[in-house]
């Protein structure tokens, strides 16, 4: 047996302070530990407070600069698009579920998001589309048109149940197109500067068979809109849950006072133990 | 907060910059890990249980194997595999929209933390025991220590349950208790005193929250070390229903049609001008 191993540090070279670019603190006078001003990006917080949107901030952090007027317009109609993710989306069924239950209040929006951070309707297919558009924004919107055509007919081959999604982002939604997400992708481009991704993705679908019934999933329309403003993946998933932190907290809040009655609890004859 | 007046305001906080100073032990790089003392890899490897380790870790007390044994029972009695049982239903959405493992285990898990059930209920039910305890030692009767709780809530920690009356987890672990050897001790005499006293006069009874407060203020246990060791106490039940909707098709768990969802809100109206 192994009594002892030759275990030795690697002695790997860690900083010895954190960095960051985003967030400057200047220490008072009187306490090296509390704050005096407050900086972001350079700008102060006071006066970023005082004459500027939540959204242009929002944008500011994660960006390094305020938003131009076409990018904040664009941001906050992409904003109180995923307001809400829709009563019966997962991650407000669980939060309502976790407020009836009377779940500790500190853990609604944290659990809530955790169930959002799913790869087919939640934070993660955001990331996901947002790598698929990145991958194909050399190829022409008719070639990318052709693959997920192809793709999405071996899918439909081999799947006997649920949606078909060739690509994340992109595919049905219950069986058949998105049709609100359709109405909000409108919104985008009627009232918003669309950039060379949502052109990119819009075009594409006009390329796609009609019986495919292939369209945006939000996923795939918030991608679009997030590489448009100039974020990441990374970055698109971590707005995409604060974007619809909102609906989901408030599903919950509506529940708090409710009985635990107030949310369906399957009947016996329903749970089939197999 | 300073013991010398020259001393600056901050000094606790700079006592502890940059430095870790616990009781707990830790990773001596090419000597040991150590928990409490004990040299993990010499000590504790192939020689205690994972629930031996968890108390010890959490608590600086090294139970005995029945202890541990007492206790993994109890976690498995909070461990259901029904996904209608709330905290169990949220790991169940978040398989249905493909959330990662640690995401939705830990969302079932934050959901658990409840005051109807769960590790939320640890703290009122051993609050209730040990005052009442304190209060029959004091001579009330159990008449008024159960009137002078109720009051007028008629809220009685550890005793009754949603769903359903009556608790078969209490029978299988009184049962499991005797066998394993603990002698009943002065609290869980106690609850079941108050248990048989509400059967009579309520058709009420204890729950498997207040038996397990009960038995365990006999073992020694108190708050907060008993709510930070049944943390994770639903988990096994959480991860049955995560990996069955993972499993399943996405979106096939309980899918709602829009009119699944009543609402009850104001009729549709137009935005006021600006």
């Amino acid at each position: 047996m192994v009594k002892k191993v030759d275990e030795h540090s690697r002695n790997d070279a860690f900083c010895e302070k954190t960095s960051t670019s985003i967030w400057q603190e200047t220490p008072s006078t009187t306490n090296p530990y509390t704050v005096s001003e407050a900086r972001c990006h350079g700008y102060e917080h006071l006066a970023l407070i005082n004459n500027r949107s939540y959204t242009e901030v929002l944008f500011l952090m994660f960006q390094g600069e305020l938003p131009t007027p076409e990018q904040h317009q664009l941001f906050e109609h992409l904003l109180t698009s995923l307001i809400h993710p829709g009563p019966r989306h997962n991650a407000c069924r669980a939060a309502m579920n976790a407020a009836v239950s009377k779940t500790h209040v500190s853990h609604i929006l944290p659990l809530s998001l955790n169930v959002l951070s799913g790869e087919q309707g939640g934070s993660h297919e955001v990331f996901q589309a947002m790598k698929y558009l990145q991958n194909n924004q050399q190829v022409t919107p008719r070639m990318g048109a052709q693959a997920l055509t192809q793709a999405a007919k071996i899918l439909v081959a081999q799947t006997d149940e649920g949606d078909i999604i060739p690509a994340p982002g992109f595919g049905t939604f219950y069986g058949s197109i998105d049709s609100y997400t359709q109405k909000i992708a409108d919104n985008v481009f009627n009232h918003c500067s669309p950039g060379p991704h949502l052109r990119w993705a819009h075009a594409m679908l006009d390329g796609i068979d009609e019986e495919l019934t292939l369209s945006w999933r939000i996923a795939g329309l918030a991608g679009a809109c997030l590489l448009d403003l100039g974020f990441t993946p990374y970055t698109g998933e971590l707005i995409f849950q604060i974007a619809c932190a909102p609906g989901i907290a408030a599903q919950a809040a509506e529940k708090s006072n409710s009985p635990i009655t107030e949310m369906p609890f399957l009947a016996e004859e329903n749970y089939v133990i197999k | 907060m300073s013991s010398n007046k020259t001393d600056p305001c901050w000094k606790h906080w700079d006592q502890h910059r940059n430095k870790i100073t616990s009781n707990k032990g830790g990773w001596k790089i090419g000597d040991a890990v150590y928990n409490h003392g004990y040299s993990m890899m010499d000590d504790l490897i192939g020689q205690i249980s994972w629930f031996q380790l968890l108390v010890l870790n959490t608590t600086g007390r090294l139970p005995d194997k029945n202890l541990a044994t007492w206790l993994e029972n109890c976690f498995s009695c909070l461990s259901w595999p029904d996904s209608r049982i709330w905290c169990n239903q949220i790991a169940a959405l978040a398989g249905s929209v493909k959330t990662r493992p640690v995401a939705a285990i830990s969302a079932g898990i934050q959901a658990s933390d409840a005051l109807l059930y769960g590790p939320g209920v640890i703290t009122p039910c051993l609050k209730f025991i040990q005052q009442a305890r304190e209060d029959k030692d004091q001579g009330q009767t159990l008449f008024e220590l159960i009137q002078n709780r109720q009051g007028n809530n008629h809220s009685l920690p550890g005793f009754a349950r949603p769903i359903a009356k009556g608790d078969e987890r209490v029978t299988a672990m009184y049962r499991l208790s005797r066998e394993l050897g603990f002698e009943i001790g002065p609290h869980e005499s106690l609850a079941l005193e108050i248990s048989e006293y509400l059967t009579i006069q309520e058709g009420e009874s204890i729950n498997f929250g207040g038996y397990m407060a009960a038995f365990l203020a006999d073992q020694g246990f108190s708050d907060p070390d008993l709510s930070r060791i049944m943390a994770l106490w639903v988990s096994a039940g959480v991860h049955a229903c995560y990996a069955e909707a993972a499993d399943n098709t996405a979106g096939s768990y309980l899918p709602l049609q829009c009119q699944d969802i009543i609402y009850t809100g104001v009729a549709p109206r137009d935005l006021p001008n600006p």
